[in-house]
């Protein structure tokens, strides 16, 4: 099966309204149809005209001005340089918590770290499988941001959002999966700008603290992993967060609450989508064979085989759209990831796993002059062994 | 306890229907299994007057209510349910009552736990690869004889084995897709109100052609009761959920080897958080004995040795009369026993059944296969067979 062809998109200047504009500029007809696709969705499930939504998103502002400064800039040069509204723009960045009332239900996907004791060539892993609606296929971009002096960031986005899954030349790498569960009121900092914040982190204490600090409305699971062999999974909610770590070098997590059942939910929680129930033992399973690989390939190989698991098919790890739902809630895996936090390399599969081969992006998380030094000395000896 | 030469034949009898049509499959149902359906009413009348205070003029009053309910969450079952009510000459309401009869026996404060101990040995443990599971059928010893083993075959679903009391449309089984459900009760209502009989969920579940739709039937339905129902699927996955009308909790297998009975242990609901207490204190025996025996699957070398272990944790003893095989306590009023004891290997299909205590009943092999009708499975599943 071919290719689908997603754009690779890089934006490079210390100032955030110029990063906007090229971002704008370069995926203009992705964040066109995505703005299309989202005007629909949100009359259609929720039976809010697109105009009453753009007279709400500028009530983020203040919020999301204080948490992460400079990133409405940004958001303004996007909408610059794509010939559409700030609001807009703010409305695809706030595309999760504007659908309270689950218009849009959640994204179902799979994550998974590696530390060096769980594979055979000693590196560091990261990735998910990004299930999503199938019409968003066309709107996914890659997205490589150098923004010095901060680090410089590589993800896999929607086409006008500042920040999804991805991983930086500072060695984080960011996963996040639905958590479906709402609760509590009023307004929270949208997704988008608590991953970006995370991913423009130089050292994990920052990227835990932008995690900490957040004032959120939904629930989402992050997984953190950085190069050093270090690997932390937080369910995040408005109030309290869980958190757990690997388990002999490995951790999977998927769209269930698997540290703690949030006291809010506590008699009535069921997770959203029960597939993700065997999802993440099934990906472990396989996962666990990491350790038996050889060489850097090898790894790759059995991750490949884990993210395209189908059992329960079409709600597999693999996800295939399910002919029993309606056409706009018909979920795929849009995107998926094995990121070497080790050896810098990002490396995707667009469209199922199944059947799209994982090509490694022309983009090293760090730079060539310090690949020598990307290995921490952690991991250097198993590195090169 | 070693291996008992002297077991004897208790067959069940076998029910078989078919159709597209459910009207037409109750029918089936209903008329091989009439003098069974009339044994368990004239059981479950006095039961349920004697647990709810509901006489039965009040039950066949009150439980068109449900309908609507089943109707949504199962298109099409109370169809059948009304040929089964055809087939046996009773009325669409008492057929409904013998499916919601866990349901109608719920207000009594002296309620006895129903006891019921279940099993998973996934291919990680047994020694000869096979993904087994199974379980006792604890229940009150008036109702011996008046269980079945019933196959449901329908075009475009899975074809279904399944342990019933005549007149229920689904209990403990397998099916064709290589799904099996085993279900003990957890007791502890903590809720009032309507909801779907557990019947009709398990018989959703068996439905499924994949663990994605099994787990959904379990996940979406609205009940009254709490159960526990152990899913495993042939390809190694299994699950454990303890099910309320609330939160659902679940367990996995650990090293390949899993063991229920009767009290939660991956979660104690939050409404009854303060209080809980397993209503059958044996339950807390009977799993630990059943997992402790069956942690000897690596040990085993060909299939034989595997049933003949199981046969060994599903006959243990300890705690008798209120053990893993269950007997009659003189010492209580109403009084409990294994009626039944199935042995599925979702491998092969195989799909052993002892109509009474394993200690001394033979576990014999059913004529059917669950796999016989595979060739109806999609064509997804078969692919999905591959990554096995």
């Amino acid at each position: 099966m071919s290719r689908t062809e997603i754009p690779l998109i890089e934006v490079s200047s210390p100032d955030p309204r110029e990063r906007g504009r090229q971002y704008g500029e370069a995926a203009r007809a992705q964040i066109e149809l995505s703005v299309a696709y989202y005007r629909e969705g949100f009359e259609r499930s929720a039976g809010l005209p697109w105009d009453t939504v753009l007279g709400q998103v500028p009530r983020w502002n203040p919020l999301v001005e204080e948490y992460l400064p400079g990133i409405l800039e940004e958001v303004r040069g996007i909408a610059e340089g794509a010939a559409l509204r700030t609001e807009e723009i703010l409305a695809l960045n706030g595309r999760g918590e504007l659908s309270f009332g689950d218009p849009f239900g959640e994204e179902e996907c799979s994550s998974y770290a590696l530390l060096p004791e769980a594979t055979g060539d000693g590196h560091v892993y990261c990735g998910q499988n990004w299930d999503w609606r199938a019409d968003t296929l066309d709107t996914v971009v890659m997205l490589r941001v150098e923004q010095p002096p901060a680090p410089t960031i590589v993800m896999q986005t929607e086409a006008g959002q500042v920040g999804r899954q991805g991983a930086n030349s500072a060695g984080i790498g960011l996963n996040a999966n639905g958590l479906g569960a709402r609760f509590g009121t009023g307004l929270g900092i949208p997704q988008p700008y608590v991953r970006r914040r995370i991913l423009d982190s130089p050292g994990l204490d920052d990227a835990l603290h932008a995690v900490f600090s957040s004032r959120q409305s939904l629930c989402t699971n992050l997984l953190i992993t950085h190069r050093d062999g270090y690997a932390i999974d937080l369910e995040t909610t408005p109030a309290r967060h869980g958190w757990l770590y690997p388990e002999r070098g490995m951790l999977v997590h998927a769209n269930h609450f698997q540290s703690f059942v949030p006291e809010q939910l506590e008699e009535t929680y069921r997770p959203f989508a029960p597939d993700s129930l065997y999802r993440v033992p099934r990906i472990e399973r396989v996962l666990r064979r990491a350790r038996q690989a050889s060489t850097s390939g090898g790894v790759r190989a059995t991750i490949a085989e884990g993210l395209g698991d189908h059992f329960g098919y079409p709600n597999s790890v693999c996800n295939h759209p399910d002919e029993r739902a309606h056409p706009l809630d018909r979920t795929i895996t849009v995107a998926s990831s094995i990121v070497d936090l080790t050896a810098g390399e990002y490396w995707m599969a667009f469209g199922p796993p199944c059947e799209n081969d994982y090509e490694l992006l022309p983009w090293r998380l760090y730079p060539s002059d310090e690949a020598s030094e990307a290995a921490p000395t952690s991991v250097a000896s198993s590195a090169t062994g | 306890m070693p291996p008992d030469t002297t077991r004897a034949a208790r067959p069940l009898p076998l029910v078989e229907i078919s159709g597209a049509d459910a009207r037409d499959r109750g029918r089936q149902y209903g008329e091989q299994t009439r003098s069974l359906i009339e044994r368990s009413l004239a059981f479950y009348r006095e039961e349920f007057e004697r647990k709810s205070g509901l006489a039965w003029p009040d039950v066949v009053e009150r439980v068109p209510r449900w309908y609507p309910l089943i109707d949504e969450y199962a298109p099409g079952l109370l169809d059948e349910v009304r040929g089964i009510a055809e087939g046996s000459g009773r009325s669409v309401e008492e057929i409904v009552a013998l499916n919601g009869r866990g349901e109608l026996r719920t207000r009594d404060p002296f309620a006895e736990g129903a006891d019921c101990t279940s099993f998973v040995v996934t291919d990680e443990a047994a020694g000869d690869g096979h993904v087994w599971c199974g379980q006792n059928w604890d229940w009150r010893s008036e109702t011996a004889g008046t269980a079945v083993m019933l196959r449901i075959r329908q075009p475009g679903t899975p074809t279904i084995v399944t342990l019933v009391e005549a007149g229920q449309v689904g209990r403990h089984g397998a099916n064709s897709a290589g799904i099996a459900l085993n279900a003990n009760g957890l007791a502890a209502p903590f809720q009032n109100g309507l909801g779907i009989p557990a019947p009709f969920i398990r018989r959703r579940t068996l439905e499924s052609a994949g663990m994605d739709q099994a787990l959904e039937a379990i996940f979406t339905a609205r009940q009254l009761l709490s159960t526990n129902v152990l899913l495993t699927h042939r390809e190694g996955f299994a699950i454990d959920v303890e099910t309320t009308p609330g939160r659902h909790g679940w367990a996995y297998p650990r090293d390949g080897v899993y063991a229920h009975a009767n009290a939660f242990t991956a979660f104690v609901p939050p409404q009854v958080g303060a209080s809980y207490r397993p209503a059958s204190s044996d339950s807390l025996i009977r799993a630990e004995r059943v997992e402790r025996t069956l942690r000897r699957a690596p040990e085993t070398s060909s299939s034989a040795e595997m049933h003949a272990l199981i046969v060994e944790a599903l006959s243990d003893h300890l705690g008798h009369p209120n053990s893993v095989c269950n007997h009659p306590d003189p010492r209580a009023p109403r009084t409990f026993e294994t009626l039944a004891s199935l042995i599925v290997d979702l491998t092969t299909g195989a799909f052993w059944v002892a109509g009474g205590n394993p200690c001394t009943t033979e576990f014999e092999l059913l004529p059917w296969n669950i796999y016989e009708d595979a060739g109806e499975l999609p064509a997804n599943l078969t692919a999905a067979g591959a990554h096995a």
